[in-house]
């Protein structure tokens, strides 16, 4: 690793401004910073730490819904009592994620900002497509951990938790950049290989993530995340599934179902939704919904077993949820 | 020797002697270590598997900033290995590279940091050769050798050895199964990287301080490639932060710092990266096996044959001894009258393997265990009953000639079987839960040394000091198991005193009289019976004295409780240390000695020398898994194991013991593999460790780990101090055929291969569905030519220990002949 600045400001606007210069990046919890800068993937020349910037702490009901600052940690998200009741799915992602030890560390920004864990990537050896190379190695190489979906460039999962649980949520991204204050629908908050190989947010050089609101739970409602593990902590999900809906009569409603860690970006299955909508959510038609939530996959050569994980995952998500509406 | 009643210490959870050090971080790990004017040294590796080294330039890395020193494979070029017949490792590699991450320069510098640059400033030109990554690679008889010497082309080394007439013995059998199985690879993991301090000490002289099992070994290399006089070289071996065997070998980097060390005059410090530690490697040999079993209708066996083919990577490490292990234990645990074994290692550019927790055994003990889940299931017995009626008899000689002691494998099935509520419960499992059994058995120590020689494995010495005080010399490492607890123990109970009179000076060659080092579970045996002869010589001087003093000739002297006192009047007695003073007065200063050579084994074949122990520890364990066949997920909620230790010296110790092993266990049964994958051929088709971290190698973590219940079975065995044996290994074994056989319980498809993937889960699942067998595993053994057998005769066919056609077929290749070794071991 090699030397660099710290600079330590006291507000968001300040942060911004600092990271202006070229070559300084944002350190939150630092768990995805310090090992990229540890392999020799980021050299920046001055980090610009986030911790106790005003506001950025916050995680209040407010008119836009829940307001979380990016600054909060997993480990505060996963141990609130309104995240629990209004965000269930979020409170559930944040729980799943990592261990104890990085969940006291790693923020809610920093989650949704996290480089892709893509071996190929990971390593300073390979010049990868992601990197400014002309090659994606996972399409011919070890691909057991990689896309079953939209993966004909670029063969990550994106890494983030509270990506599909966030989005199950409607939330909007609230950013600061140079040019102000922007807010971003979490539908347009990702961006795919195509669009540019070299970012998974659409964040602009110098934005910074201040806040996420998400929209609470209401009426008979529930909502979960469910991930699918081989190692129960240190590990991130094989698949996973965010799930929300509405009970109307026995019936569901605004139906949301996100998977992730299966393609570039978070998805969310609107084909999956429409099966549930107007039905009970019992096994048979979660199954259903988990069926279309899987139509399209293309798997790779070593991880067609996703496929079949991930329906079983969809499935979980909408039972959960639906347990949690009728409890509700 | 005192009644077991009496026993202060022995058979109680005393407070191992290092747990404030290490709970208090006081304890010194090699890393910790700092020396004035020391410089720091790290290795330029080889980024290909296979090539020549052409040309090697390090003249700009020279001028480097801060650089002090540079060598190179011409500056070490003598081979080491720590088998006698395998001495093909070279500090730094002369003329060929054989792995990604073969050592071909070391730079020292001020700084880590400037070392690390300068790595980059060395020019090495490289010509390719084959890359030979897998079996198939290496039976191909038209790619490059990564050796010269060995059995034919890729071969290390060739085993065949036929007890009995197995033919005859399938002939009787009711049912014969014939299995194709897989074991993969898999790493120590230690959290402690590999470090190593060389400190000159003048006149020639060199202090090694490093983190190693086997100091003893790592002497014997340093003395031979630095070409000094072994009494100029010291090696003191600090408290491993894990070992399990992955530190057993004299390693590059430690050889390197001394030479760096002595040619700068100065401290040269290593510490390896955690990808340094990857590549050291020595762990699990990935291993194919054909099994076949012929079995009657009680389920016992007529005869066995067993094929195994060793992934050896790079090196020879104890890669003999390793493929001999794939076939020594199968016989100790149930009656096998017929047996032959097949071993074969093949060399391939991987780190090399070597001895893993378990050493060769774990492979072929999954495949037989498995394979009788598949008799029972077959014959409609119960798996664990079946078990149970053919135990090998404890005090006997098995086919292949090794010696069982005591032997406590029944009451081992028995505690797992309540335990679990196996009976009860296994016919009314939920769906997806499912209840596996295997058992086990390991080696208490190898009963022959490396080096072959007379000398004891194992030296303890005694310092009796007038305040009281004992200071105990021994070559012992710890490496966080407990061996100097087990050594202080077994001198302060035949003395009588506490622990806190004890003083341990350990693991320096220069100060300590030899022990070979903590691997096959030797130290506890070994170390304890020369602990307790040094102990019991001491009392008897002390005795002596003492009864003269007390004027009471011919009393039955006690030592207990830090007094010394006649066992008809406990009152008549003095403190310890007056005992001492008394002995002192009389003969001057008190020291004794004990050591402990294992008793010489009844087999004469050649490969006899690999199997044979003092002592064989038994466990049986019951897995319970709950399997999700919507996702494959496999999760291991309770185990049971029962483990026959002989005499527990500490029941903590040992119960920590076991639950490392399951562990472990449960990593190398779900996930644990030593994966690698070419590089694409546009970046040079190189073989790389899919992933060198904690990260990407997955092991198990606290949230992964089952509840554990441990009984500890006592069958004490003649040859072990109190009737200890061992407990560091054996507990692992049982743990990754239970879990296929609990798999097979829960879903009724078979895994025989591990670590077992959600997606095996899912193809056996669905062969299954299509009408197959359901089955997840390799699908041929390939065609290996093992060559003629040594044709051994049974003890029950009259045999006397030795081959029957030994002349015939003399001494096969697979080792270094006399001649080749010295043709290495000239200079370049």
């Amino acid at each position: 690793m090699k030397n660099f600045d710290w600079i330590t400001p006291a507000t968001p606007e300040a942060a911004v401004q600092a990271a202006a210069q070229a070559g300084r990046a944002f350190l939150g919890g630092g768990t995805d910073l310090l090992p990229l800068m540890k392999s020799g993937l980021r050299e920046p020349t001055g980090v610009v730490q986030l911790k106790g910037l005003t506001g950025m702490e916050r995680l209040e009901l407010t008119a836009d819904g829940i307001t979380i600052g990016a600054s909060i940690t997993l480990a505060a998200l996963c141990t609130d009592t309104l995240v629990q009741r209004s965000l269930p799915a979020v409170f559930d992602a944040a729980r799943h994620a990592a261990t104890p030890l990085v969940r006291n560390r790693a923020t809610v920004g920093g989650n949704l900002c996290q480089r892709p864990r893509c071996w190929y990537f990971r390593h300073p050896d390979y010049a990868c497509s992601k990197k400014g190379g002309d090659t994606c190695y996972a399409i011919e190489g070890e691909n057991k951990f990689h896309a079953i979906f939209d993966n004909t460039t670029c063969n990550i999962v994106h890494p983030s938790n509270l990506g599909p649980a966030f989005w199950a949520h409607d939330a909007v991204v609230v950013v600061l950049g140079p040019k102000g204050e922007r807010r971003i629908p979490v539908a347009e908050f990702w961006v795919r290989p195509e669009e540019d190989m070299r970012t998974e947010v659409a964040l602009e050089p110098g934005e910074l993530i201040t806040s996420v609101s998400c929209k609470p739970l209401s009426g008979r409602s529930g909502s979960a995340f469910e991930e699918v593990n081989e190692k129960q902590s240190y590990d991130w999900g094989l698949v996973a599934c965010a799930a929300r809906l509405t009970l109307d009569g026995d019936k569901a409603s605004d139906v949301r179902i996100v998977i992730g860690a299966v393609a570039p970006v978070p998805l969310r299955r609107e084909a999956a939704e429409a099966v549930l909508n107007g039905k009970v959510p019992n096994e048979a038609a979660a199954w259903a919904a988990a069926d279309a939530a899987i139509a399209g996959a293309t798997p790779l050569r070593d991880n067609a077993y996703k496929v079949t994980m991930l329906r079983a995952c969809v499935k979980n998500a909408i039972l959960t949820a639906a347990a949690r509406a009728r409890k509700s | 020797m005192a009644d077991t009643n009496k026993r202060k210490l022995i058979g109680t959870s005393f407070r191992r002697v290092d747990a404030v050090g290490k709970v208090s971080g006081r304890t010194q790990f090699a890393d910790d270590l700092s020396f004035p004017r020391m410089v720091f040294m790290k290795l330029l590796r080889s980024p290909l598997p296979h090539a020549q080294i052409v040309s090697i330039d390090t003249s700009a890395a020279e001028r480097a900033p801060g650089v002090v020193g540079v060598l190179t494979g011409s500056d070490v070029p003598v081979p080491f290995g720590i088998l006698p017949v395998s001495h093909d490792e070279h500090a730094l590699c002369p003329d060929k590279v054989r792995f990604v991450g073969d050592p071909v320069a070391a730079v020292a510098a001020l700084t880590e940091e400037q070392a690390q640059a300068a790595l980059a400033l060395v020019r090495v030109e490289w010509k390719q050769l084959d890359t030979i990554a897998d079996y198939d690679d290496a039976l191909d008889a038209s790619k490059d050798l990564i050796h010269t010497y060995g059995d034919d082309h890729n071969f290390h080394k060739k085993v065949s050895l036929r007890f009995g007439d197995p033919e005859a013995g399938f002939k009787q059998a009711d049912l014969v199964l014939e299995d194709t199985m897989f074991f993969d690879g898999n790493t120590h993991l230690p959290l402690e990287q590999h470090a190593t301090i060389a400190v000159p000490e003048g006149d020639g002289r060199v202090a090694v301080w490093s983190s190693t099992q086997t100091p003893h070994y790592l002497h014997k290399a340093l003395t031979k490639v630095l070409g000094l006089p072994a009494p100029w070289i010291r090696v003191i071996a600090l408290t491993n932060g894990g070992g399990f065997g992955g530190k057993s070998d004299p390693f590059n980097h430690e050889i390197a710092a001394a030479k760096m060390a002595l040619n700068l005059g100065r401290p040269v410090k290593i510490t390896l990266t955690r990808e340094e530690v990857f590549q050291c490697h020595r762990g699990r040999h990935p291993t194919l096996m054909s099994i076949r079993t012929g079995f009657r209708k009680d389920g016992s066996m007529t005869a066995q044959h067993l094929k195994t083919l060793l992934d050896g990577g790079a090196y020879g490490s104890y890669g003999v001894a390793s493929t001999y292990y794939t076939g020594a234990l199968q016989t100790v645990t149930y009656n096998l009258p017929h047996y032959q074994f097949d071993g074969a290692r093949v060399w391939t550019n991987k780190p090399p393997c070597g001895p893993k927790r378990g050493h060769g055994t774990p492979q072929p003990r999954f495949a037989l265990e498995v394979q009788l889940d598949k008799a029972a299931h077959a014959l409609g017995l119960d798996p664990a009953a079946m078990r149970l009626k053919q135990l090998q008899p404890k005090d006997s000689i098995t086919a292949n000639w090794l010696r069982v002691g005591s032997m406590g494998l029944g009451p081992c099935i028995e505690a797992v079987m309540r335990g679990s509520k196996w009976l009860e419960r296994r016919n009314a499992m939920p769906p997806g839960r499912g209840l596996g059994i295997a058992c086990s058995s390991y080696l208490s120590g190898a009963g022959l040394p490396i080096n072959w020689n007379h000398m004891p494995h194992s030296g303890v010495q005694l310092k009796l000091d007038r305040s009281g005080g004992v200071a105990v010399f021994c070559g012992q490492t710890e490496i966080g198991q407990g061996s100097d607890s087990i050594l202080a123990a077994c001198v302060a109970e035949i003395l009588g005193i506490s622990l806190q009179e004890i003083r341990l000076c350990v693991a320096d060659t220069d100060l300590t009289p030899v022990d070979l080092g903590s691997y096959s579970s030797r130290v506890t045996l070994m170390m304890g019976n020369a602990a307790v002869q040094a102990a019991e010589r001491a009392r008897e001087i002390l005795a002596r004295a003492a009864a003269e003093e007390l004027k009471l000739p011919g009393a039955n002297i006690v030592f207990a409780d830090g007094r010394v006192f006649d066992a008809a009047d406990p009152a008549r007695g003095m403190s310890f240390a007056a005992a001492v003073q008394a002995a002192e007065s009389r003969y001057g200063t008190i020291g004794t000695t004990g050591s402990y050579t294992p008793p010489r084994a009844p087999g004469r074949y050649r490969g006899a020398g690999v199997g044979p122990s003092p002592a064989y520890s038994y466990s049986a364990c019951i897995v319970e898994v709950d399997v999700d066949p919507a996702t494959g997920i496999v999760r291991v909620p309770d185990v049971w194991i029962a483990h026959d230790v002989g005499r527990a010296l500490n029941p903590t110790l040992v119960a920590g013991q076991v639950e490392g092993s399951i562990y472990m266990g449960i990593g190398e049964a779900l996930m644990e593999e030593s994966a690698f994958r070419r590089l694409p051929e546009k970046l040079s088709s190189a073989l790389v460790h899919k992933f060198p971290n904690m990260l990407e190698y997955k092991s198990p973590t606290f949230l992964d780990m089952p509840r554990v219940h441990t009984s500890i079975i006592e069958e004490p065995d003649a040859n072990g101090p109190f009737g200890a044996k061992e407990v560091g290994q054996g507990p692992l074994l049982p743990v990754m055929p239970a879990v296929s056989n609990a798999i097979f319980h829960a879903l009724g498809v078979r895994m025989d291969q591990v670590p077992i993937h959600p997606w095996m889960v899912f193809k056996a699942l669905e062969e299954k569905r299509r009408g197959g067998v359901g089955r997840y595993g390799p699908k041929a053994f390939p065609a290996v030519d093992y060559g003629a057998s040594l044709d051994v005769p049974t003890p029950a066919e009259g045999g006397d220990g030795k081959a029957r056609n030994a002349d015939d077929i003399g001494v096969r290749g697979g080792t270094m002949s006399e001649t080749q070794r010295q043709s290495q071991e000239k200079p370049c």
